[in-house]
């Protein structure tokens, strides 16, 4: 650990994997929209994440695969740092926030680390709604108070959110009267009223009941089609090979593998990535 | 087939509820009856004056104003003191931590009786001289205020983690997510405990008629004392005493029902 | 430093009214040159005892209002009895109004009362080990001890209850004489020892000696000691169980008003308070007093 400290100091540069390429939906010549540089983390002794880096255009969707303990959530996590890494760089929209191990840096960390986080909505394996608020108070209680914005002009866009996902009816509805679908569906409007410039997903449906699931799936899969920037860490390999412009897999805190879905799940070519989705099509039913 | 299905369902619909009314009732008969055999006793055996009674509760009840008040003023300050007490015992700083985790063991690990005493009488030594109904209260406040910061801690740490990382996930800082997200449902658990406290807090203040605050069980012992009728009047005393716990009970359910109205179904399956 | 914010002044007030502060006297009228007027009009600083009470316009009195007739507080919330009567008129000749404190009996002996109250008019007798911490004024009464006894019980005089056990207050005169701590005394008058070998039993209060006789506990005790109103008041209520030890006084005190020791300085107070003690005597005062609620006079010795 000892060697910890000269890592910190100079950002590396970007490395870009040889399948990272814009998608399809990405206009000519823009630049990414998310960059995760060399993201590493050590829990005590236990080196969760080795280095990941990924890139992200605008208007792509990308899914990140592994089995458990494989660190796909806490790289996710990371990059909002509701994990904070011990090494490693996000850059989101142009908004730069590097790793701080030893705590020296103050709250101008924190300020541009909120940055970060009004840039990148999440949705949560466990929805996380906020029980005492109604569907439309869960949407609006971010952009009225980090944002600042005023309450109807708020409430006029998550209008616009909850009809997309199907729930304007179910407004001033509490979570507790809502099914698990119901509630990620607001979930995901939630993100999208603080008009996020990239979404991260979460293992979104693995809290849900398998008849639920598709619902949500549905409004991920047309957000997808539209143009939004999402990362989703899921198990639904028909979703990823639907909607994924790219899919990562991730094995012990490192990307094995990169590329299309087309690649990665119907021909993977590293040895780990065959062997989980070997496992995985004999053990799950296609769902 | 559906009607007499649907009759079937409704006779065992009406038999519950025959059930359940009668259970009500042998409940209420049994309380009925553990009273009649207390009034009994202390009648029988007591050798209780009616008239002297009838004298002696005017004057005891004219004192509970006077614990109300004691108990009412002290249970706000010592919920401010808890709040304080909670975030303290939250907090990183180990300045704060340490003077809150100081607080609640020393005045939860002391007697109130002691801690009474010492208000009264250990403060004038270095010139601070409190009025006894100061002193109850901040007798009582103190105490009860190191006991609610426990509860508020464990009311708030009870909030879910997942509500913390949504709201940082939404860009809150930390005082916006903890005062608009994590407080309030902190809530659900410490209005609860506020009630209790307050009616424990009511007896509790029978404590300041040792420093000569003149509340319901000053009053009590003085009216029995010249007739050497304490055992009648300490008697009357406890049936005010519980009264006014059977009352603030009811108003305490009251509210907790309000409070948690949306909450209804909350069991749905995700 | 008092801390007593206007709402908190408000507070007590009100708790005080609520404990019925009946008792007040009213304010002296402008002509009636009052102790405290001369005393102003001479120039007596605030600083002492009686600078403090005239500035204030308030005497705060120390009672324990549950020994009738010398100290009761009936139903209708009013401060009645000997003592009290004697207070207020105390107050009146002082040209301020009467604020009762109500504090344990323990506390008012010991001294050390840190300006909660000024004085104390509870019926208490002077002793050589309470002369350490409080001064005592001009007596205003004088009151002798006596013994109750079961009915059952075959003593008829003092020295019949060698070796047993016997009951009083805590912090009374009573208690004190039974544990022989008057032998000796300037003050006090013994007229007999206390029974050899006696042991004494204490409750916070009097009153809890003879309720717990009546309550059954007769092992208690096999005597008690007090002063003849209670005394008569216990028979009254014991329904034939108790009766005299027999009509011997065994020890007579002077029961005067005390002020605090440790507080502001007492000179000028105590040589006003007397002159008005002195003055309730001659002109009948304290005997109409003791008439009126006692039907003796007991302000002669």
């Amino acid at each position: 650990m000892s060697d910890m400290k000269q890592l910190s100091s100079t950002p590396a540069t970007h490395p870009v994997h040889p399948a990272e390429k814009p998608g399809v939906l990405v206009k000519a010549g823009a630049e990414p929209v998310l960059k995760a540089t060399n993201i590493t983390k050590w829990f005590g002794d236990n080196h969760v994440l080795r280095g990941a880096s990924i890139t992200v255009w605008p208007g792509e969707t990308v899914c990140i695969l592994g089995r458990s303990g494989s660190g796909k959530s806490t790289f996710l996590r990371s990059l909002n740092f509701l994990e904070d890494p011990t090494d490693g760089t996000v850059e989101i929209d142009g908004v730069i926030v590097g790793a701080d191990p030893f705590h020296t840096e103050g709250s101008e960390r924190q300020d541009r680390i909120r940055e970060v986080r009004m840039r990148a909505g999440m949705v949560f394996q466990e929805f996380n709604l906020f029980p005492h608020l109604s569907v439309i108070e869960n949407c609006v209680e971010a952009p009225i108070h980090v944002k600042g914005m005023d309450r109807k002009e708020a409430e006029a866009i998550a209008e616009k959110y909850l009809a997309k996902v199907g729930l304007l009816e179910k407004r001033d509805e509490y979570p507790s009267r809502l099914s698990g679908g119901q509630r990620q569906r607001v979930a995901i409007a939630r993100a999208l009223t603080m008009q996020p410039k990239v979404l991260l997903f979460d293992e979104p449906t693995s809290a849900l009941d398998p008849t639920l699931v598709g619902e949500v799936l549905k409004v991920m899969a047309d957000l997808a089609h539209e143009g939004r920037t999402m990362i989703v860490v899921t198990h639904e390999m028909d979703f990823a090979h639907e909607a994924a412009d790219r899919v990562y897999y991730m094995d012990q805190g490192e990307f094995a593998e990169v590329g299309p879905p087309e690649q990665v799940i119907d021909a993977p070519k590293d040895p780990r990535t065959k062997e989980f989705l070997s496992r995985f099509r004999t053990l799950g039913a296609k769902k | 087939m559906h009607e007499e299905a649907q009759a079937l369902a409704q006779s065992v619909a009406a038999d519950e509820q025959r059930r359940s009314r009668g259970w009500q009732n042998r409940f209420r008969l049994v309380w009925g009856g553990i009273v009649l055999l207390l009034i009994s006793f202390i009648i029988f055996s007591l050798n209780v004056e009616i008239s002297f009674i009838q004298t002696a509760a005017p004057f005891i009840l004219q004192g509970v104003w006077l614990t109300l008040l004691v108990s009412a003023v002290s249970i706000c300050l010592a919920t401010i003191l808890a709040i304080i007490g909670a975030l303290g015992r939250l907090s990183r700083s180990p300045l704060l931590n340490g003077i809150a985790s100081f607080y609640v063991s020393f005045f939860r690990g002391t007697p109130l009786i002691l801690q009474l005493l010492f208000w009264y009488l250990a403060l004038p030594q270095i010139g601070v001289v409190l009025d006894p109904i100061l002193c109850a209260m901040a007798a009582l406040a103190m105490n009860y205020g190191a006991y609610m910061t426990e509860i508020f801690r464990a009311g708030i740490q009870a909030v879910p983690l997942g509500q913390r990382e949504a709201a940082a996930a939404l860009g809150m800082a930390p005082r916006t997510a903890f005062l608009r997200i994590v407080a309030p449902q902190a809530f659900r658990i410490i209005v609860p405990a506020i009630g209790n406290d307050f009616v424990a807090m009511l007896k509790d203040s029978a404590l300041a008629s040792t420093v000569g605050l003149q509340e319901i069980l000053w009053r009590a012992r003085n009216v029995g004392a010249k007739e050497f009728k304490t055992l009648q009047t300490f008697m009357i005393a406890g049936v005010v005493y519980w009264v006014l716990t059977i009352v603030f009970t009811a108003v305490q359910n009251r509210i907790e029902a309000r409070l948690s109205a949306g909450d209804r179904n909350k069991a749905t399956k995700g | 430093m008092k801390i007593k914010s206007t709402l908190l002044a408000l507070l007590t007030g009100a708790a005080l009214v609520a404990g019925a502060c009946g008792g007040s006297t009213a304010s002296p009228s402008a002509a009636a040159g009052t102790v405290c007027e001369k005393a102003i009009a001479a120039g007596e600083p605030a600083t002492t005892l009686l600078g403090k009470i005239c500035a204030a316009g308030v005497i705060k009195i120390a009672t324990d209002p549950a020994y009738p007739p010398y100290s009761e507080l009936n139903a209708a919330g009013e401060y009645v009895g000997f003592d009290s009567d004697t207070a207020r008129e105390t107050a009146k000749r002082l040209g301020v109004t009467v604020e009762w404190v109500t504090p344990e009996w323990a506390a008012i002996t010991a001294g050390s009362w840190a300006g909660r109250w000024d004085i104390s008019i509870g019926s208490m007798t002077q002793t050589e080990d309470r002369a350490k911490v409080v001064d005592f004024l001009e007596p205003y009464f004088y009151e002798s001890g006596y013994v109750i006894v079961p009915t059952t019980s075959t003593a008829t005089k003092v020295s019949d209850l060698a070796g047993k056990t016997i009951c009083a207050g805590e912090s009374t005169t009573h208690s004190t004489w039974i544990t022989g701590g008057f032998a000796g005394s300037a003050v006090v008058d013994q007229f007999n020892e206390p029974p050899t070998g006696a042991v004494l039993k204490t409750y916070p209060t009097d009153h809890e000696c003879i309720e717990a006789y009546l309550a059954g506990r007769t092992d208690d005790w096999d005597a008690m000691a007090q002063s003849r109103e209670f005394i008569e008041a216990a028979i009254a209520e014991s329904d034939g169980k108790l009766r005299f030890l027999n009509e011997e006084a065994n020890f007579a005190g002077r029961i005067s008003f005390a002020l605090d020791k440790s507080g502001p300085d007492t000179a000028s107070a105590i040589v006003a308070i007397n002159e008005i003690v002195a003055a309730m005597h001659a002109d009948g005062t304290l005997t109409k007093f003791a008439m009126s609620n006692l039907g003796r006079d007991v302000s002669k010795p």
